[in-house]
């Protein structure tokens, strides 16, 4: 071994506790990193997941006193793979037992089944039964957050 | 210089034959505005096989000289010649072959690595020069032949000076430069180690240039220059060289 080769190595020795200090704060490091990587990957493609299986609309407009026909010209702009349209109002929600009227935005459902674009995920319950005006579904925090469960009735 | 190669031919010519010189030599440090000259003109030689002393005060430009005939440093203007060959043609390159092949520096300082024995440090020479004595060999020749597995932090002083010694001249270097190799030691280690010098510079036929500002020293040279505020004020050949152990200061 060439001197320099040996000194090299006595230094390293000599060093060995700062060495192994520096080499675990690296290693804790790039694990961290890999991990966090690995995280973030794992949730957009979970949003991604979400996103597709709900079909969640990339864009969102909203128009005043629009005729449905508005959505066929939408429909032909290209690049516009798919339209879907909703009535949403701000409306108040006489709950009984609340002090204090809350506000909240009604938004219309098909007459069956799920939205073309931004299906619901039901947590419990069902969607409104075909013909029935008297059955809504409720986000899940405002639920909770007023102990509505399915079935409720509100007059 | 002409060429790396005509600086790697080892000259076979015989004795008083110049080694080194240079002409007319000057060098300025430029301190910010203002110029600080350290040689004004200095006419130098160094002959093959003699010991040589440069003697002078502190700031005389001693260690500038060194430093350039080493090929450490450039001068500001003038020439300096290695043989035939003219060192301040010579790029990085150049002067790096000049001073790997043909220069053994000893400073005040040893300069030792302390992770390295005696024998390694002097090993760090000889793994990369051509033909080169073995490192038991060179610290055998400094008398210290015994002391081949020791650390520097185990060595005296003037051990270590010897180590140094040792390592300069492992390579089999033509031209020795000792820059106060006794500044660090007291007066019975500094003999010691000028006996070394003086050991190599016989029996290797080195030729060697010892700075100093100790004028006792002088005593062992066959030739003495003086330098003063960057010029050579004298130059005298000393009759008969006394034995370092001869002196006293």
């Amino acid at each position: 071994m060439r001197a320099l080769d040996r000194k090299l190595v006595r230094e390293l020795m000599r060093l060995k506790g700062q060495i192994v200090t520096i080499a675990l704060v690296i290693a804790s490091g790039i694990t961290s990193f890999i991990a966090l990587r690995g995280a973030y990957a794992s949730l957009e493609a979970a949003r991604t997941a979400y996103y597709d299986r709900f079909r969640f609309a990339h864009v969102f407009v909203h128009v005043e006193r629009a005729p449905e026909a508005v959505a066929r010209r939408i429909e032909r702009i290209p690049g516009v793979e798919l339209v879907d349209t909703r009535i949403s109002e701000e409306v108040t929600l006489p709950i009984e037992g609340m002090g204090r009227t809350p506000y909240g935005r009604l938004l219309s459902l098909p007459r069956s089944g799920q939205p073309v674009t931004n299906a619901l995920s039901l947590r419990s319950g069902r969607l409104p039964e075909p013909g029935r005006d008297d059955e809504v579904v409720l986000l899940e925090p405002f639920a909770r957050a007023h102990g509505l469960e399915p079935g409720h009735h509100e007059r | 210089m002409q060429s790396a190669t005509a600086l790697d031919s080892r000259s076979s010519s015989g004795e008083h034959q110049v080694v080194l010189a240079c002409e007319d030599l000057h060098k300025v440090y430029r301190m910010g505005e203002v110029d600080v000259p350290a040689l004004d003109g200095v006419d130098f030689a160094l002959y093959s096989g003699e010991l040589l002393v440069l003697l002078g005060v502190s700031g005389s430009g001693k260690s500038t000289l060194l430093n350039i005939l080493g090929g450490l440093d450039v001068p500001s203007s003038g020439r300096v010649f290695f043989r035939s060959a003219e060192l301040t043609d010579a790029d990085e390159d150049g002067l790096t072959a000049y001073r790997r092949h043909h220069v053994g520096f000893v400073f005040q300082f040893y300069n030792l690595i302390p992770s390295l024995t005696a024998r390694e440090n002097v090993a760090l020479v000889t793994d990369i020069a051509d033909d080169p004595l073995e490192p038991e060999e060179a610290l055998d020749l400094v008398g210290l032949g015994d002391r081949l597995d020791h650390f520097p932090a185990q060595l005296s002083g003037g051990e270590q000076q010897r180590v140094a010694i040792a390592r300069a001249i492992a390579k089999r270097p033509t031209i020795l430069l000792c820059d106060e190799p006794t500044g660090a030691l007291d007066f019975k280690t500094g003999i010691l180690v000028l006996d070394v010098i003086e050991r190599v510079n016989l029996e290797l036929g080195t030729a060697t240039a010892v700075i100093t500002h100790n004028a006792p020293i002088a005593e062992i040279a066959d030739r003495v220059v003086t330098l003063a505020d960057g010029l050579v004020q004298s130059e005298r050949a000393v009759g008969r060289r006394r034995k370092a152990s001869e002196l006293s200061w």
